[in-house]
């Protein structure tokens, strides 16, 4: 059987780009029966660019804090025509999400509409020319950080697990089974669901584009981004490590944290460690 | 035909309901509240079969209305105020995208100073996003706006967005006779939406609002003027297949005592009417005087306000916004369209200041005095 | 590339939909796209004889250019950037890198 080909192969991406591994993925389980919305962001360069659309379903590009709104509107509207089959699906970054799009992500999800949201996070305003978000790790670097970022990122998985949502899944681009597995399974969630994608950046974290797999690999191996998902309440680590990587190995691998000292990275690591254990702790909750 | 008393807001309910809304996305502002508070009931009781979305801010309202539309809804939304303001952003890309979404706007005056009361400064600030802008004088007319703003809307050569300025609490929440009509009539007056252009559809994907070159932007707003002109044309025809519907005739302008008038007012919403009671009181005294209030902001009816100033030596126009800067926006338009005429520019009824036969007694008293003339101002203070 | 029309044969019913159709008005993009990125690439990547048909190449490319062939993998250099991921990700080392003047089409 053929499979569904949901995004043409002509697409003005950077080399090695994971939010476009991704989104092949996740298209490919959505189908043909799917609306995808995307902020102007790096997702936007799929939907299209004048005459051209990157992908073979409708997309339509919503303003960057709205994507949620935008398909609150949509699922309603193809809910009351009869249409409830079609999958709605967000597709934005970090910063339309954890940072200007909250409001909107939050409402849409206390009124429960059967919206698939996913955020492809690499952390910082990518597109706009690598700009500090709420998503940027403490100490990395970027053009509006230039010394590093103070302060951990924004916690945008407890916050919306705290809110209710009946389905809340990390995933990472390296850890790519895993993740259309969390996709399917968002697609059978009668309720919002929200995907959140570790999505490597090799312009912006300053690697090699073909380490993009190693590095994003690397985040989820140490224990930094652990792989999760959490349904109505109940956390279930999706992959369970039965050694962490260092961490160190981690950051050294990426240009937004050479100016890191020794002793702030094993800081760092030591923070990556515990977060995965804290994580591992939920489940037994 | 049923008359009913009912206010501006429940007139406009009124309106969105029997043009059988299926979608309606919205948020609570003052004076605008009713209006949704009616629907939702209605929805909840089933008197109408629609999805409701108690959005969490005026820019989402829209945003989820757009959407909404995008695959094909008859959608609608209202508001005012500050929550137009933050609807700004996406007041272009309603229009911009081509959707026939109806929208009353309960005129509030736009903050700072903060204000409940009516001015025109809130709907003003979108008079250049690309909507057509319809004002109401009466809860008759806020009912049967609603109903043929679709049927506007919708006209394959229109495909554009509609406001209706319905004055904050002197429309709104003040109660008329209306002639409410049947839903059979409605029905045979305003089909379901037959969707097209710009849909989202999984059996005819698209992709709408893609970022534009330089190469194709100008070309899609050149479509967009020329479908302003349109529905300045397909308006005309609404009117008449209304009025043949509903027997009530409405036009882009309403003259009153123009024929023979030297001066002529010029003015919108709630204000005309008492503008014409004021044409009356002044003619006691001997003024040849006219009224003429504008009800198609956008398209701006140029050749309708020609055609109703040309017997008349001059023009006051009275707009309900400040206009800082510069002329105030109604002025502008009517200058433009008369620039031969003596012409008088007033500014009155701001944040709710009530305008009366006196405030057009003053209008009257300030003929071909240059500049922008503040009425009724409390010296002083 | 005859292949990547048959993928895309959805999209090119659209195209033709589209000459047809009458002007659609507003911001629409209803043609694939079809940039030929491969015009970027730097290096090219070349799946060796070493390669087993795993897939897991297939499955990183952030392009979408390779296909199951025969015996090994396949790359669609029309629109292979050039990025490399395909070699980070082998597990048998079968994917080499050399310049691209070297290759045999370009």
């Amino acid at each position: 059987m053929n499979k569904f080909i949901g995004l043409a192969n002509g697409i003005t991406t950077c080399e090695g780009c994971a939010m476009e591994t991704a989104a092949r993925h996740m298209i490919e389980i959505l189908g043909p029966r799917t609306i995808i919305l995307t902020p102007p962001s790096c997702s936007a360069i799929l939907t299209g660019f004048g005459r051209e659309t990157g992908w073979t379903v409708p997309s339509f590009m919503s303003n960057l804090e709205a994507v949620a709104a935008y398909g609150s509107g949509v699922r309603e509207a193809l809910d009351i025509l009869g249409k409830g089959d079609v999958n709605v699906v967000g597709y934005a970054g970090d910063g339309g999400t954890l940072d200007i799009g909250l409001q909107a992500l939050s409402g849409a999800i206390e009124r429960g509409h059967r919206l698939i949201y996913i955020c492809y996070d690499n952390e910082a305003y990518m597109n706009t020319g690598i700009q500090r978000s709420s998503a940027t790790p403490a100490g990395a670097w970027t053009t509006t950080t230039p010394g590093g970022k103070r302060g951990d990122r924004k916690d945008i998985d407890g916050m919306l697990v705290a809110q209710g949502i009946p389905y809340l899944a990390t995933a990472s681009a390296s850890y790519i089974d895993d993740f259309r597995n969390k996709v399917a399974t968002a697609m059978k969630v009668d309720g919002p669901s929200f995907i959140h994608l570790h999505s490597a950046c090799p312009t912006g974290w300053r690697f090699n584009p073909a380490e993009t797999y190693r590095v994003g690999k690397l985040a989820v191996d140490c224990g930094l981004w652990v792989l999760y998902e959490v349904v109505n309440g109940k956390y279930r680590v999706t992959r369970k490590l039965k050694s962490l990587e260092p961490a160190s190995n981690y950051f050294t691998a990426q240009g937004r944290f050479k100016h890191l000292s020794r002793q702030e990275i094993d800081s760092l690591a030591a923070q990556a460690q515990e977060g995965y254990y804290a994580i591992v702790a939920k489940e037994n909750d | 035909m049923k008359m009913t008393a009912m206010n501006g807001n429940d007139a406009a309910a009124a309106g969105a309901r029997m043009a059988r809304v299926q979608v309606v996305a919205a948020y609570p502002i003052t004076p605008q509240t009713p209006i949704v508070e009616n629907l939702a009931t209605a929805i909840d009781k089933g008197d109408l079969k629609a999805n409701y979305i108690n959005v969490e801010s005026e820019h989402s309202a829209l945003c989820a209305t757009v959407g909404a539309s995008l695959v094909g809804a008859r959608a609608f939304t209202a508001t005012a105020s500050a929550g137009l303001a933050l609807m700004h952003e996406i007041t272009g890309v309603a229009a911009g995208c081509r959707q026939p979404i109806v929208m009353p706007v309960v005129n509030r005056a736009i903050p700072s100073p903060w204000s409940l009361w009516c001015d025109h400064s809130d709907i003003m600030g979108e008079r250049d996003q690309g909507w057509i802008q319809l004002f109401a004088e009466t809860c008759q007319e806020a009912l049967d706006f609603v109903i043929l703003s679709y049927r506007l809307a919708e006209d394959k050569r229109v495909q554009l967005p509609v406001m209706i300025g319905i004055d904050g609490f002197f429309l709104s929440h003040i109660t008329e006779p209306v002639a409410v009509p049947s839903q059979e009539q409605v029905d045979a007056y305003l089909p379901p939406r037959e969707p097209h252009n710009l849909v989202l559809d999984v059996d005819n994907p698209l992709a709408i609002n893609t970022l534009t070159p330089p190469g194709l932007f100008t070309e899609i707003k050149y479509q967009h003027k020329q479908a302003m002109e349109n529905a300045a044309v397909v308006m005309g025809k609404v009117f008449a297949s209304f009025a043949a519907a509903f027997g009530r005739k409405y036009s882009v302008v309403k003259k009153y005592k123009t024929e023979d008038a030297d001066i002529v007012f010029v003015a919108m919403g709630t204000m005309a009417g008492t503008g014409r009671d004021a044409v009356d009181a002044l003619r006691s005294k001997g003024h040849k005087v006219g009224m003429l209030r504008i009800i198609s902001f956008r398209p701006f009816p140029t050749e309708a306000v020609q055609d109703a100033l040309k017997e008349a030596e001059k023009v006051i126009v009275l707009d309900r916004s400040a206009g800082l800067g510069s002329t105030p926006p109604l002025a502008l338009e009517v200058s433009r369209a008369v620039p031969d005429k003596s012409f008088t520019s007033c500014v009155a009824g701001l944040g709710g200041r009530d305008v009366t036969i006196a405030t057009y007694e003053q209008a009257l008293s300030v003929t071909g005095k240059t500049g922008v003339n503040w009425l009724d101002l409390k010296e002083g203070e | 590339m005859p292949k990547q029309h048959k993928k895309l044969s959805a999209l090119q019913q659209l195209q033709e939909a589209n000459k047809t159709h009458s002007v659609l008005q507003g911001p629409v993009a209803d043609l694939h796209a079809n940039t030929l990125t491969g015009n970027w690439r730097q290096k090219r990547p070349v799946i060796t004889m070493d390669c087993r048909n795993c897939g897991l190449c297939e499955k990183y490319c952030p392009c979408g250019v390779i296909s199951p062939g025969d015996e090994i993998r396949q790359i669609d250099y029309t629109w292979c950037k050039g990025c490399g991921v395909c070699i980070s990700v082998c597990p048998f080392a079968a994917i080499k890198e050399i310049p691209e003047n070297q290759g045999e089409e370009k």
